[in-house]
């Protein structure tokens, strides 16, 4: 009949010790009492209740709070022993330190970059309650959806705001590069046509003018504050008047406002807002009205109360009415607007950042810290060997083990701490650089925050480490560590040894991994894309609504240029080397829909591009029956099975016109090596597929010549692309010479891996490293343990070469078991992300092979000096230890 | 700290433990202040409220001998100090004070 437990073990646990035998008598005496004359039941309630009653500040707050079992003094010695021994090994300490600085250096950077991306758009008030209307394309048959776009028809969100309740305000954003005039010079710029919504939705902060009420006008301008200052300098910009000019015609704009568009925190970048119905002039009005041709980005703000089911499901149902095509379902879904920054799935004109990217440095943080900290516990428990005499002596001088572990746990702190702060120096130092490394422009700016996380991580290293080496100290037994004799159980070989494979493990999937990314981009960059894109010049012509115009356009600076007998081949075509081609939709009789990639050219396209023509021929120019005319390639031949592919049509039930296919090209890529090449046609004019035409994506609209290609042959290019530029302005004054060469703009679309597979080269370096120096120090060890061993082999008669192959079988072991894991791990994750390609190399067997036996090497090298000094030492100096 | 003031459950701690002298830990007051006042007090508040006094320097406290009872733990008994006594008397002198000015009681309908 005691007292009840849990009360009495929280009394114990909160009472300061001198009060607790006065106060526990009491409560004793006073429950016996009670139980007596009340029961027990009410005893043990009065007994809880006093317990809880005692819970009071001026009964625990006596307890003399000591963080540290040991004293202050303690603490001081405990700082010293730690310097002492950093002074003492300054080999291991270097490395130690040094090792957790970069590691942690690199965790830093990561972190801010991984800060900097979470931080888009977040600064608008009403993101909760901003979405993007996007649309995903469904197969009718199977469900499966095809393609999610967020590029979705001009009428949407007005209708949607017009018919549906909850919905505040809504805005479109559509964008077209166009020329602006600084008085007479023109420049092109890309202009963005938005819904007076975008003002009110958007925080964008208003330098100048007032958010409410501009936009309405037709004529209204807003532009951002570098624009300003481009056009105006120190002038005020608000109410002056802008000229520029849209699709064929000129307007005379009015400055109503500058705003910040803050690109370094949003995805919406933008440098001029123009009022959306200028928009009808860039495209066509019929364009500007349909539901067919997903052209601009709808952006809605819902009522706060509002739940997203309340409003997607009538707003399906309100635009399922319009829908015609069959074997596609269009459903409509709304993303979040804090959301769009780091989503890749839904194609859109917002920029993003791949979330895998984030994934990826994630990982690659996470492997670092993984192998920095299995050094870290490699070294500092070899470290903890020398230290068995200290341990001992202070054992026999009475230390508690909890002491013992206290000091290691200061000395761990002590030791990370150092680290943290070389790792910001560092960090600070290399931000731009690792900015410049991931594709991004990269600030130091860390918040508290991250700063913290990584000071956290460090000491966690050290934590982690010190209480894995405590375990082995603190059960050394005293006689052994006064002897000298240093016993390691099993489990701590055991231990190392997992490490250490793990090491070899990890290092080695990263040079997997480096090597397969280079040789995936040099297969890239060195594939035959099927055309010549060396010395190829892209020039932007002016956005003009007229086809014929531009042709004649593009003969008259052909026929100019064509004098200089460096330009081998003028042409011009409406799709870019930089961006998706349009792709075309015809409806079929049977409901389905046939997609296929479409390119506007003219007759000197082929022999500009160096494509071969496989059969058929080629445009003439000139010639009448070309109108009618078109050229397709060896895909959709394959596509729609044909043995005569000039007896064909393209198939479609809208089809009216004429239409004849007159050739076959060879395959050529003209999107990304991601994508396998898609049926294509090529015709001078849209006009023979018009009629078929049901459905539409694309980057460039109306159909129409956008830029010349020029061919340039052998020789300096400087002198050609001056008189390029003379032969322009002297046709076009008013417009800009802008021009790209494709290789370069091939090359950048492929920068982002180039850049990561740099980044993984460097990575795996430093992984390496890190892991050699782990094993060289356990080495060392290993040498160390074995000195009287290795004395009395050579006493005994044994060679030096022995001697080394004994030392060195072990960790050769390590190193094949280590490349026995890294193999299949490595096989499945290369394979997974080569798949990503459609023109992708195959994984070779080999290049594991190779980089197994190079680490191997590597490894014998570095054991074969420790074996070869230990090897060599006169037994007599190695005997004379005891 | 002759200035603190006593609030007045500190002040009837003071007194039991000045009444009970030599035998004066908590059980023992909880059960004088129950025989004399017929009031009954919380162990725990008698025992917060005398750490706090010997906080203030009122009452000193020592632990006892071992007993045969309460799970042979010893008690720890409270002895008031001289300057609890000086407290004491001080309160009861203010009190006597203040009653002497209060005016003449006198029951009438004026």
């Amino acid at each position: 009949m005691n007292p009840p437990k849990l009360p009495l073990r929280f009394l114990e646990w909160f009472c300061p010790d001198d009060l607790y035998e006065g106060i526990l008598g009491d409560l004793e005496e006073k429950f016996e009492e009670d139980r007596n004359l009340k029961g027990l039941r009410t005893a043990r309630r009065n007994f809880r209740w006093n317990v809880l009653r005692l819970f009071h500040p001026s009964i625990f707050l006596r307890n003399k709070f000591r963080l540290i079992p040991g004293t202050t003094a303690l603490l001081y010695r405990h700082v010293q022993t730690t310097s002492r021994q950093m002074r003492r090994n300054p080999f291991f300490t270097i490395i130690t330190l040094s090792g957790l600085s970069v590691t942690l250096a690199f965790v830093f950077m990561a972190l801010l970059f991984i800060q900097k991306e979470r931080s888009f758009d977040q600064f608008h008030s009403g993101k909760d309650n901003i979405y993007r209307i996007y649309q995903d394309f469904r197969n009718a048959e199977t469900g499966i959806s095809t393609r999610r776009s967020a590029v979705t028809p001009v009428p949407l969100a007005k209708d949607l705001a017009s018919n549906l309740p909850g919905i505040k305000a809504f805005t479109r954003i559509g964008s077209s590069p166009a020329t602006v005039f600084k008085n007479q010079d023109p420049f092109t710029e890309t202009l963005h046509f938005v819904d007076p919504g975008f003002l009110l939705m958007f925080d964008f902060p208003m330098l100048q003018g007032d958010r409410i009420h501009i936009l309405g006008d037709p004529l209204d301008l807003v532009i951002s504050r570098d624009i300003a200052n481009k056009y105006f300098g120190n002038n005020d910009p608000v109410g002056q008047e802008m000229r520029l000019a849209l699709g064929d015609t000129a307007f005379l704009m009015k400055v109503q406002g500058v705003i910040d568009p803050l690109k370094a925190r949003s995805s919406l970048p933008f440098d001029f807002l123009l009022p959306l119905e200028q928009y009808k002039w860039v495209i066509s009005t019929d364009l500007f009205e349909s539901y067919a041709y997903g052209l601009v980005e709808n952006y809605i703000l819902l009522d706060s109360g509002k739940k997203l089911q309340d409003i997607i499901t009538p707003m399906q149902s309100a635009l399922d009415q319009g829908d015609a095509a069959a074997n596609q379902q269009v459903y409509y879904g709304l993303q979040p607007l804090p959301s769009i920054h780091l989503t890749d799935d839904i194609t859109g004109n917002a920029q993003y950042t791949s979330p895998q990217k984030l994934y990826f440095l994630m990982m690659l943080s996470v492997l670092v810290i993984v192998i920095a900290c299995i050094n870290f516990i490699i070294l500092s428990t070899s470290q903890a060997l020398g230290r068995f005499r200290e341990i001992g002596v202070r054992k026999t001088l009475g230390a508690k083990s909890l002491q013992l572990w206290w000091q290691l746990m200061v000395e761990s702190t002590l030791v990370s701490f150092f680290p943290a702060i070389i790792a910001t120096g560092i960090a600070w130092q290399f931000t731009p650089l690792f900015g410049r490394l991931t594709g991004d422009s990269l600030s130091f700016d860390p918040g508290i925050e991250i700063t913290l996380l990584v000071f956290g991580i460090a000491l966690l290293v050290a934590w982690v480490t010190s209480l894995l080496a405590s375990r082995i100290i603190l059960r050394s037994r005293v006689q052994d560590a006064l002897s000298g004799r240093n016993k390691f159980g099993r489990n701590r070989n055991v231990l190392n040894d997992g490490l250490i494979v793990m090491q070899f493990a990890l290092s080695m999937l990263l040079v997997l991994g480096a090597i397969t990314i280079r040789r995936q981009m040099q297969y890239i960059q060195h594939k035959d894309l099927g055309f010549n894109q060396e010395r190829l010049l892209e020039i932007a012509l002016p956005l003009s609504a007229s086809t014929t115009s531009n042709r004649m356009l593009v003969d008259r600076f052909a026929a100019l240029v064509q004098t200089n007998n460096q330009i081998l081949s003028v042409s011009a075509s409406m799709n870019n080397s930089r961006d998706p081609w349009t792709e075309l939709a015809f409806e079929q009789a049977d409901g389905s829909s046939e997609k296929i990639a479409y390119n506007q050219i003219d007759p000197n396209y082929l022999k500009t591009m160096d494509i071969e023509l496989l059969d058929g021929q080629n445009f003439k120019a000139g010639s009448q029956n070309n109108v009618s005319a078109i050229l397709v390639n060896e895909t959709l031949v394959k596509h729609f099975q044909w043995d005569q592919p000039l007896t064909h049509t393209i198939p479609g039930k809208n089809f009216t016109g004429n239409q004849q296919i007159v050739g076959v090209v060879r395959d050529f890529h003209f999107n990304s090596l991601h994508q396998q090449i898609p049926p294509l046609i090529l015709s001078m004019d849209l006009e023979p597929l018009a009629s078929g035409i049901t459905g539409l994506s694309t980057y460039v609209w109306p159909s129409n010549l956008y830029q010349i290609l020029v061919r340039i042959g052998p020789g300096d290019l400087n002198p050609v692309l001056g008189y390029l530029e003379n032969t322009w302005k002297s046709i076009l004054p008013d417009q800009p010479f802008n021009y790209q060469f494709v290789d370069e703009v091939l090359a950048d679309k492929y920068a982002e891996e180039l850049r990561w597979g740099k980044a993984l080269n460097w990575a795996s370096l430093f992984a390496i490293g890190i892991a050699w120096l782990g094993l060289l120090s356990l080495m060392r060890l290993s040498v160390k343990k074995k000195t009287r061993e290795i004395g009395i082999r050579k006493v005994l008669g044994s060679s030096s070469s022995a001697v080394m192959v004994l030392l060195s079988r072990k960790f050769i072991l390590l190193v094949a078991t280590g490349s026995l894991v890294a193999w299949p791990l490595a096989w499945i994750i290369l394979d997974q992300w080569l798949n990503s390609f459609s023109y992708h190399i195959s994984i070779n067997p080999l290049t594991f092979f190779l980089v197994a036996i190079a680490v191997l090497m590597f490894t014998t090298a570095s054991i074969g000096i420790q074996s070869l000094l230990a090897s060599r030492a006169n037994p007599v100096e190695s005997l004379k230890q005891d | 700290m002759l200035n603190d003031h006593l609030g007045e459950f500190e002040e009837l701690m003071l007194t039991m433990v000045a009444i009970l002298d030599q035998e004066a830990y908590g059980n023992a007051i909880v059960k004088a202040v129950q025989d004399q006042l017929g009031r009954s007090v919380n162990l725990s508040a008698v025992h917060i409220t005398l750490y706090r006094l010997q906080d203030k320097g009122l009452v000193t406290s020592a632990m006892g001998g071992a007993t045969a009872n309460r799970g042979g733990r010893r008690k720890r008994f409270f002895r008031i100090t001289h300057a609890g006594r000086h407290k004491l008397s001080e309160l009861q002198e203010q009190r006597i004070k203040l009653w002497n000015l209060l005016p003449e009681l006198k029951f009438g309908i004026q």
